[in-house]
């Protein structure tokens, strides 16, 4: 990684006497090293600029519920699932929770599940947060920030994914609030197409391709 | 109209700037001075072009143009004119457009300056400085342009573009005004009036040596022409750059609010590697001056500093790397990624291909171990394992464990504090040395007789200290190293105008004059090595032997910490600002032995309107030169619903010593830099003609 | 997980002591600002903790001072948080992979840094010695008459 490692003789005096025409083989090897490096950097930057999945097998993930059950993504083929990302601090969290909770309570029944992850947050406030909701679908923590930073790369909470029953990602949203934070309007015209995506994949479930 | 001028003319600059790169190139192949004049005649035109660009932004700034996006995102009606100014670089479209002019300002000069010199080298520097000028002007033109405006669409929705769309309206302007963003917060201090401009200047100067040493290895010219043309070229960079940093530095210590002036956050670093590698170029490149040496090293140090200026612009500006500092993250990352990796691939070449056919070849040996050139080699090899060590920690460690094992890591204050100690002591060590030795060769007896002064000066400082309480080991040798440098550029100094005075009569002050006007470039860098120690002290000092704590008062409750006593007197809630700002504010008395020293305010200010970060915490502090007692207003609770008054309140407490002296030794390294950079008195630029050049005195070592 | 439930154990043990028992840990501003100096802050990238405003730092700072208050010692502190949040919270990662990666590579830099300027430097007294009959300049006989030859080209 380090330039210094890579030019040893470079203070030295020169000991060839006669000029050559071509690049010597140090120096081949010099370029070489400089354009690993940048490779490396290059391969950086694009997996830094890697963003939400929006489409394509959801990453598999499994969590230890608050109440001490474990939730398997890939044990839910068959069932829509939606994923929320959220934590105790985060405002917006606040406004979203009742609404999922009622959408869960809605559509239990209808094969989807509804399940949180809880991101970088202590877990007698995740509970907290879920009493004072009343909460009921499952929940738990994200823990070693695994699934939500390396595999999810959401960048903020509260983010959402709704996966189809073949276990694909098919909607993103990325914040359920506009962040004006005056827009309650919005809050419900999102859910409602939260509500419509879930209601075109149950759709899509019920006639097979 | 505005944005329509400002677009037009940055196209103009586009085109120019390619143009001049293209012909350039073009005359120097088939010798011809008429293209090469007209290449020339073409890039003086761009500084001018960018000038029109960025006036239109300012003026659309000033006048509140808010259907132009750029100002609708950093500023809003209640905005003061100040703050209206310094937007034009408050944000990612505006900075670049900001960055281009001083670099276009920079090449303008260079041309101007030295356009009439060194023929075989000035089409290639044109072309070098063209090229990467217009890379930048490409960027804001094509991906992010300032004069962007919103329009409302055919079915209602909201569109950015610069010429109306068809079927587009003018969005209402009541509207537009209402909802602006304003600038954030964290930009909003004096700091930042004059801290980025600084900081761009350092960087953007540093393509004038970029582009010399690049034309000397294109043009095959590769006497000393290009250090010569661009020693004051890279000390002026040099010198924004460290003014940079230090601006830097004290906006975080007044507004961060968190004690301190340097978090090795990786965008500080990005600033911070330039710098190093800038100045062991600095160094080395004297050895070449004077002793024809290391000419493929200093190719490298030179290509490396704009190298690693590239890739702070890029990391800082491509969300490569998190930071609190960083530019939102943008589409830009890719087009810089890919300007960085061609600028040093092809440096590097050039300068194998040069070396490979024999055309850097040095043309001394080395005559000691004990040389100056020796020491000047062991600077630069601190220099370059700092550098290493900084990337590393910054960039390589986080890089390299998120791609092998796909774990994101942070590294922190722990890791830079535990590797670049030893290597800043190894550097103040050589700082004490190398000034008192010789090119060529020395002796350790003269090496040693020369020492003593300063050594025995150091010894007496450290037994003081010692004596009045400063006992830890730690901080007694950091100290005696860092004294040493700095007695080292006083005693030297000292003996050089005694010398004078002693051959010409004159008194010892006339004397001392007389060798700053005749010598500025080695007694203004003893002065510069002054300002360093001074910085080292105050590091040193703030460092080690800083104390906090945090309590919760009631008013009338008191606080002690390292000799001072605070006294929260009263809290002001909900004070509004005219920028629409809401502070609570802290009246504090601070009392040393039981008197009132100091009456501090530490706020708390909240800005309503802002998104996202929309908090600040400004310190209080009381000021001397022994040290800091610096407070923070953590928060603040009534403690009894029925009487308002009953509040207490949260404070965080530092006590920073000597961190004054990083500040007054960033004026000293100032001053010390300006020496250099002026020319010598006109009488001692002709005796040193008449003298042989290259034994010529000393150095700003 | 076995250890958020000793933890919990803990707690629980904790909360049924009487009143008296539960003081003995007296937790100061200080003690929770020691320990957050050395965490780093999930939202905001390489902020420490005590001196991050956000919401998630008020309550992750909490959860250190109850840590403390239920007898926890700084490490297990530190480690209960790399547990549930993953090495980015610590300012130089405690993996020991990691670890290496991280600390190891400076020092292989310093030491390939160390090992070019001696390899350098035992060139050049090789090459001294080959040299030995070409010119070079005679060291003056005193460093002050150098000193002085060097200010008088400087006041001529």
């Amino acid at each position: 990684m380090n330039d210094s490692e890579r030019l040893p003789d470079l203070l030295a005096p020169e000991d060839e006497p006669a000029p050559t025409r071509g690049l010597s083989i140090g120096s081949w090897v010099l370029i070489g090293g400089v354009a690993v490096f940048a490779l490396v950097i290059l391969v950086a930057l694009l997996r830094q600029s890697q963003t939400q999945p929006t489409s394509g097998q959801a990453p598999d993930f499994t969590i230890t519920t608050f109440d001490g059950a474990p939730f398997n993504l890939a044990a839910q083929r068959g069932n829509v699932v939606v994923v929320n990302f959220w934590a105790s601090w985060c405002a917006p969290c606040r406004d979203e929770a009742p609404l999922l909770e009622q959408l869960w309570q809605d559509y239990r029944d209808r094969g989807v599940v509804v399940v949180g992850v809880a991101y970088s947050d202590v877990d007698s406030n995740s509970q907290a947060f879920i009493r004072e909701f009343g909460i009921t679908y499952p929940n738990g923590p994200d823990t070693g920030t695994r699934i939500s930073k390396n595999d999810y790369h959401i960048i903020g909470v509260p983010e959402t994914f709704i996966i189809d029953q073949q276990g694909n990602i098919r909607r993103f949203f990325f914040q359920v609030l506009p962040d004006t934070g005056r827009g309650d309007d919005d809050l419900f015209v999102r859910i409602g197409s939260v509500r419509a995506t879930i209601d075109a994949l149950l759709a899509e479930g019920e006639t097979p391709s | 109209m505005l944005s329509e001028i400002g677009t037009l003319s940055l196209i103009l600059a586009f085109g120019t700037a390619v143009y001049a790169m293209a012909v350039s190139v073009w005359g120097a192949r088939r010798a011809e001075d008429r293209l090469i004049f007209s290449a020339r005649s073409a890039a003086l035109l761009t500084f001018p072009l960018l000038l029109v660009a960025s006036l239109s932004l300012l003026f659309a700034l000033l006048t509140e143009q808010y259907q132009i996006s750029y100002v609708w995102q950093v500023t809003d009606p209640n905005t003061p004119a100040l703050f209206r100014f310094t937007a034009l670089w408050g944000s990612q479209e505006g900075s670049l457009l900001f960055w281009c002019l001083l670099m276009g300002g920079f090449a303008f000069g260079a041309l101007l300056i030295n356009g009439r010199e060194h023929r075989r080298l000035m089409p290639y520097v044109t072309a070098f400085t063209m090229a990467t000028l217009a890379f930048f002007i490409g960027l804001v033109l094509f991906m992010e342009n300032p004069f962007a405006r919103y329009w409302v669409g055919a079915n209602g929705e909201t569109v950015s573009a610069v010429l109306q769309p068809a079927g587009a309206s003018v969005p209402n302007a009541a509207r537009l005004a209402e909802t602006a963003q304003g600038l954030n917060p964290l930009l909003r201090h004096f700091g930042m009036i004059i801290h980025p401009p600084m900081l761009y200047l350092g960087f953007v100067g540093l393509v004038i040596p970029f582009a010399f040493a690049m034309a000397a290895l294109a043009s095959g010219d590769l006497s000393t022409n290009w250090i010569k043309a661009t020693r004051r070229w890279t000390l002026a960079a040099w010198l924004f750059l460290s003014l940079g940093l230090i601006l830097g530095g004290r906006w975080a210590y007044d507004v961060l609010g968190w004690g301190g002036y340097w978090g090795w956050d990786p965008v500080e670093n990005a600033a911070f590697l330039p710098w190093l590698i800038g100045t062991a170029f600095l160094h080395s490149v004297m050895i070449q001056e004077k002793r024809g040496m290391l000419k493929t090293w200093n190719m490298f140090l030179v290509i490396f500093t704009f190298s690693a200026m590239i890739f702070g612009t890029f990391a800082t500006r491509s969300g490569l790397i998190d930071s609190v500092h960083s530019f939102a993250q943008s589409e830009i990352g890719l087009p810089m990624f890919c300007f960085w990796a061609a600028a040093t691939l092809i440096g590097v070449t050039l300068i194998l291909w040069r070396r490979g056919q024999g055309r850097l070849r040095d043309e001394h040996a080395f005559a000691g171990i004990l040389s100056r050139e020796s020491l000047f080699v062991l600077n630069n090899v601190v220099f370059v394992a700092l550098t290493g060590a900084i990337f590393w920690g910054s960039f390589g460690a986080p890089i390299v464990a998120e791609l092998t094992t796909g774990t994101d890591i942070t590294i922190g204050t722990e890791y830079f504090e535990m590797v670049t100690p030893p290597l800043f002591l190894v550097m103040y060590l050589l700082m004490g040395i190398a000034p008192l030795s010789a090119w060529g060769a020395m002796t350790i007896g003269r090496l040693g007789r020369a020492l003593i002064v300063p050594a025995a000066l150091t010894v007496i400082a450290l037994v003081i200290l010692f004596l009045t309480g400063t006992t830890l080991a730690g901080a007694l040798l950091g100290y005696g190293v860092v004294l040493l440098a700095g007695f080292v550029a006083v005693y030297e100094t000292v003996r050089g105008a005694a010398a004078r005075a002693r051959v010409t009569g004159e008194n010892f002050a006339a004397a001392l004059v007389n060798i700053f006007g005749r010598n500025r470039r080695r007694y203004g860098g003893f002065i510069v090595h002054l300002g360093i120690t001074v910085i080292g002290i105050g590091v040193i000092g703030s460092t080690l032997f800083q104390q906090e704590t945090q309590r919760t008062l009631a008013a009338g409750e008191t606080l002690a910490l390292g000799g001072y006593t605070m006294r929260f007197d009263s809290l002001d809630v909900g004070q509004i600002a005219e920028d629409g700002r809401v502070m609570d504010i802290a009246n504090i008395s601070v009392l040393q032995n039981e008197t009132v020293v100091a009456e501090i305010r530490p706020r708390h200010d909240l800005y309503p309107q802002a998104r996202g970060m929309n908090t600040m915490t400004i310190a209080g502090a009381h000021s001397t030169l022994e040290n800091d007692f610096y407070v923070l207003l953590s928060g603040w609770q009534r403690t009894d619903p029925a009487n308002p008054n009953a509040i207490t309140a949260t404070f965080k407490v530092y006590l920073n010593p000597l961190v004054n002296l990083v500040w007054w030794g960033g004026l000293v390294l100032i001053l010390g830099t300006v020496i250099s950079v002026l020319p010598n008195d006109k009488l001692g630029a002709r005796a040193k003609v008449e003298s042989s050049a290259p034994h010529r005195a000393g150095a700003s070592a | 997980m076995i250890r958020r439930w000793l933890l919990l154990v803990v707690l629980a043990v904790w909360g049924a002591l009487p009143m008296s028992a539960q003081q003995s840990i007296a937790v100061t501003d200080d003690d929770v600002n020691a320990i957050a100096n050395r965490l780093y802050c999930p939202v905001c990238p390489n902020e420490t903790l005590d001196a991050c405003r956000t919401e998630a730092c008020a309550q992750w700072r909490a959860e250190i001072r109850v840590l403390l208050e239920s007898g926890a010692t700084e490490s297990q502190v530190i480690d209960s948080f790399i547990d549930r949040f993953g090495q980015r919270v610590i300012g130089s990662p405690t993996d020991p992979g990691l670890q290496a990666l991280a600390v190891g590579a400076p020092i292989l830099i310093g030491g390939v840094a160390a090992a070019w300027g001696i390899l350098t430097f035992t060139r050049w007294a090789g090459k001294r010695r080959v040299l030995a009959s070409a010119p070079q300049t005679p060291p003056a006989a005193d460093a002050d008459a150098d000193y002085r030859a060097v200010i008088e080209r400087d006041i001529q």
